[in-house]
């Protein structure tokens, strides 16, 4: 049960949204919109290996 | 056992929590967020789950039926879950029709899987009578 998975997606998120609206204040909207899609690649990159690692695990209870 | 679940439960609170602060500024992580528990917890879940198919296997070869039939079982079984996490994933997002066109497809697939079944059991009904 690795907890420490969730509190670094969330602190990754709330990271972003910061970013996102420091960015946006000294209108620089352009980067906030980068910064907010990097986050997302990250966050989605670490998300890919736990779904795998589910469906891995399915695959292997139930005789796929 | 217990005191995982106790674990989950707590930790789902949390998470929930979370995503909702999340959620406000940035929709799409707490929707990844939701997807990240569920992952984590189902695998938690399905690797507490293998004893149990063990203990079921061992209970139908002991009553003789052959352990064939239950394979499409657990199969569909499994299918359901992975439909079921899709499906809840993309009505998490707002996707219903992504959700639903996902469990229309994991019907049709379960149902392809249990033909063979389904025929094995009309020949021995026709056998019967």
């Amino acid at each position: 049960m690795n907890v420490d998975l969730i509190f670094k997606i969330a602190a990754i998120g709330i990271l972003v949204s910061i970013l996102n609206i420091v960015l946006r204040q000294s209108n620089r909207d352009e980067i906030a919109m980068l910064t907010t899609i990097a986050g997302l690649v990250v966050v989605l990159l670490i998300v890919v290996r736990e779904i795998a690692n589910l469906f891995d695990t399915v695959k292997a209870l139930f005789g796929f | 056992m217990e005191t995982e679940l106790i674990r989950i439960a707590g930790i789902g609170i949390i998470t929930a929590v979370i995503a909702l602060l999340i959620k406000m500024h940035r929709p799409e992580m707490g929707v990844v967020l939701g997807l990240a528990f569920g992952a984590i917890t189902l695998i938690v879940a399905f690797s507490k789950a293998g004893a149990i198919i063990g203990v079921l296997q061992e209970n139908i070869d002991r009553a003789g039926i052959d352990s064939k039939l239950l394979v499409p079982v657990l199969k569909v079984t499994g299918m359901a879950y992975i439909t079921q996490f899709a499906v809840d994933i993309c009505k998490d997002a707002g996707q219903n029709a992504i959700a639903s066109k996902i469990e229309t497809a994991g019907k049709i697939m379960m149902l392809a899987v249990s033909v063979p079944i389904a025929t094995s059991l009309i020949q021995m009904i026709a056998s019967i009578l």
